[in-house]
């Protein structure tokens, strides 16, 4: 028998540390056809039976409001999963159960996973766990997820519950009155409108019916008479409570968890949060806030930058032309190989790949931090500092979280706006994301400043840093007013308590990301690199070049050419890379390194006859602002929806990169000389 | 009776009612601000607003906008 379970709990509640702890190294990630939002898929692991995980996207409720949330109700509704795993987060019990009350009407054997439990009992609470199960009907465990305990448990626990036949009733959560309101509208929907949500569970269904939830009226296409009939049990509710129907739902709904919990769990002393709050006066002090945070961006850019880069490039480069490049070709000479086999593999292959792998460690760092930054809960601070300034352009505070992410890689970064509730501001957001420099463009940015830019390396990448900023804010302010118009959805946004990012969370992180950027260079930079290097040694009639300005590479450079020329780098060799790098940015490297690897003198030799210093700064606000590549235009195009804003976004995109270059290009080279 | 927006960072007060329609009526609602609920005010974001309240054992930022829409009673 193969059984599928749901991982369900709010964000921030320890979902996917507890994914990972519960399928070890079967993870893998999938997307699901026709379903816009990423789910993760995994087996259980300690298990003989055939138990396939599903991590759902953290959600506070049953409501419809953001698209993760949708996508969480939709897999609990349609896809029925024959147990769901209820992650809360023990330290902010009471809001977390407000989940499992909805959770409860789906009538699907649940089992909770208290999380965080030593940071409970740090604070001195105890939770007595046979008594949540008596008040809330389904059984608990406490784990801690960071900490790998109570696994063991909460596996034995999924497996009882599984192959138990009968799952007991949940309790009631509504007094009486108001359930027997429930039952008997159920009742009434059953006799009269049979068609309507068949599926759905019984309770779920009059409830959100009554709620006149949107997703579900949608269902019913605008059902006059059904409309009437719910109109008079929301009455009856309005009379029986003496409150509007969504504050009595919601109220009970809250009383029932404050009854039980006060009835499971036991105060023994009182620790506050004092240090957290000392904490967070500074960091979000009321002067101190925004420079703080510049500060950090300031060291992260610096560190990654500067002080790794200085550090490692010359080794690595050392590595791959002294030693590499060298001993290949002796080795392969002794073998006998025929030269055009060395120069493809030295040239191609190693130059291409390798003008990659040199900006790893850099990558590495700048991971590093975004990861901290994740974990520690200072996102959900800075959009906190942010939303009054993001407000005056269009966008929530919640509209940096995508931003600050795709600073490591547009990708999640675009996929981060799911959790923006209004369309528009989640639309405009997707566009602007790309806009903020991501890590895969880095190293244009670093071989440029240190070839052209020497002794102000950091600052000059601080510079582009400042420009997306100016970018964003400009366009939002623009697109909110023109293109993306409408209304704000409002901000609600849990601000999570400061926690010390753990070493395993960020290394696994580093981990995942890095394993990408070296897949891609070792996938698609390779073979576009043996491409590339074919295409630049041979003619159109297929004959070894003898310079490699006869290549058919060069000759589609040539053509395309012209259109850099107002930008400053009018040159094939860098119009062919802007194209390589639609498939990744990497390969904008890759791709100058194997075109100019023929030429005397090494790269940055070669570099600096084909760009002038305010050329190559043209050049890289052009790779900066342009397009992202293949990956983030395709998961733009899925995050928009359709085809007319997708184009309009790119054509934006482009045509405003182009403006800005050739604005700094005409100005720039008229003032420097 | 006054607004969640008047209290001072470190007052507390009880949700009266919530005078505000749709959508962030009921995601407030999702999110624990319901009538009775205790309320204390943490702290005001750099530029004036948003403010951060802490409710049911966890910190919730909203706007002035919204929090002038709750009403609390002591």
């Amino acid at each position: 028998m193969k059984y599928t379970i749901a991982l369900a709990g709010n964000p921030n509640s320890g979902k996917t540390t507890l994914f990972n702890c519960l399928t070890g190294s079967n993870l893998y990630v999938g997307n699901w056809p026709g379903v816009t939002v990423e789910k993760k898929e995994g087996s259980l692991k300690n298990t003989t039976k055939e138990i396939t995980l599903v991590d759902l996207p953290g959600i506070y409720s049953l409501a419809p409001y953001s698209m993760d949330e949708i996508v969480s109700r939709n897999f609990l509704l349609e896809e029925r999963p024959d147990l769901i795993i209820n992650i809360i987060d023990a330290s902010n019990i009471e809001r977390n159960l407000y989940l499992s009350t909805q959770l409860m009407e789906l009538d699907c054997p649940m089992v909770g996973a208290l999380n965080m439990m030593d940071v409970v009992k740090k604070t001195g609470v105890e939770i007595d766990i046979h008594q949540m199960e008596k008040v809330f009907g389904y059984p608990f465990v406490e784990i801690s997820a960071q900490k790998e305990t109570g696994i063991d448990e909460l596996i034995e626990l999924v497996e009882k519950v599984l192959v138990d036949e009968h799952h007991p009733a949940y309790p009631q959560i509504f007094p009486k009155e108001m359930t027997t309101l429930f039952t008997d509208f159920d009742h009434l929907v059953q006799e009269r409108y049979p068609q309507v949500l068949p599926e759905y569970p019984k309770l779920f269904r009059a409830i959100k019916l009554i709620e006149k939830d949107d997703e579900v009226l949608l269902k019913i296409h605008d059902n006059v008479d059904l409309m009437n009939d719910i109109s008079v049990v929301r009455k009856k509710i309005e009379t029986l409570t003496n409150h509007d129907v969504d504050s009595a739902i919601a109220d009970y709904r809250y009383r029932f968890i404050t009854d039980g919990i006060s009835k499971a769990t036991k105060k023994t002393n009182d620790h506050g949060w004092q240090f957290q709050d000392k904490l967070d006066k500074v960091l979000m002090n009321r002067y101190a806030a925004l420079p703080i945070f510049f500060f950090f961006m300031f060291v992260i850019y610096y560190v990654s930058i500067t002080l790794v880069g200085e550090l490692t490039i010359g080794a690595i480069e050392w590595f791959i032309n002294d030693v590499l490049i060298v001993g290949v070709a002796t080795g392969l000479a002794n073998l006998g190989a025929a030269g055009w086999i060395i120069a493809l593999i030295n040239d191609g292959i190693i130059t291409g790949v390798g003008a990659v792998l040199t900006f790893v460690p850099q990558l590495m760092v700048l991971f590093v931090f975004i990861s901290i930054l994740e974990d520690s809960g200072y996102m959900a601070r800075v959009a906190f500092i942010m939303d009054r300034i993001f407000r005056h352009f269009g966008l929530s505070g919640k509209s940096f979280i995508p931003m600050v992410v795709g600073l490591g890689c547009s990708v999640p970064g675009i996929m981060a706006t799911r959790t923006l509730e209004n369309e528009r501001e989640r639309k405009l957001t997707a566009v602007l994301t790309p806009f903020i420099s991501c890590g895969a463009k880095m190293p244009i940015y670093v071989l440029m400043a240190s070839v052209f830019f020497t002794s102000y390396q950091t600052l000059l990448v601080f510079s582009l840093y400042l420009i997306s900023l100016l970018v964003v804010f400009s366009s939002g302010f623009i697109l909110s007013k023109t293109w993306f118009k409408g209304a704000d959805s409002g901000y609600l946004l849990e601000i999570p308590p400061l926690r010390m990012p753990k070493f395993k969370n960020t290394a696994t992180q580093v981990w995942i990301r890095i394993k990408e950027f070296i897949v891609r260079a070792g996938t698609i930079i390779f073979a576009a690199s043996v491409v590339l290097w074919f295409l630049q040694n041979f003619t159109l009639t297929f004959q070894m070049v003898q310079t490699p300005d006869e290549s058919i590479l060069a000759m589609f450079g040539k053509v395309i050419a012209p259109i850099f020329v107002p930008l400053g780098f009018g040159n094939w060799v860098a119009s062919v890379a802007l194209l390589t790098g639609i498939a990744a940015k990497e390969m904008i490297i890759s791709t100058m390194s194997v075109l100019l690897s023929g030429q005397s003198g090494d790269f940055t030799t070669a570099i600096s006859q084909i760009f002038t210093p305010v050329s190559a700064y043209s050049f890289v606000i052009f790779v900066l602002l342009a397009s992202p590549c293949m990956a983030a235009i395709a998961t733009m195009k899925k995050e928009l929806g359709n085809w007319r804003d997708f184009i309009f976004a790119l054509l934006y995109q482009i045509g405003l990169a182009y403006a800005v270059s050739f604005i700094i290009f005409q100005v720039g080279s008229r003032i420097i000389i | 009776m006054c607004t969640l927006k008047d209290l001072k960072p470190g007052q507390k007060a009880y949700v009266g009612s919530i005078a505000v329609e749709g959508l962030m009526r009921r995601k407030l609602m999702d999110m624990g601000v319901t009538p009775g609920v205790e309320v204390q005010v943490n702290k005001t974001a750099p530029f004036g607003d948003p403010i951060e309240v802490r409710l049911r054992g966890y910190s919730l930022s909203l706007r002035k906008k919204d929090a002038e829409n709750i009403l609390m009673v002591q």
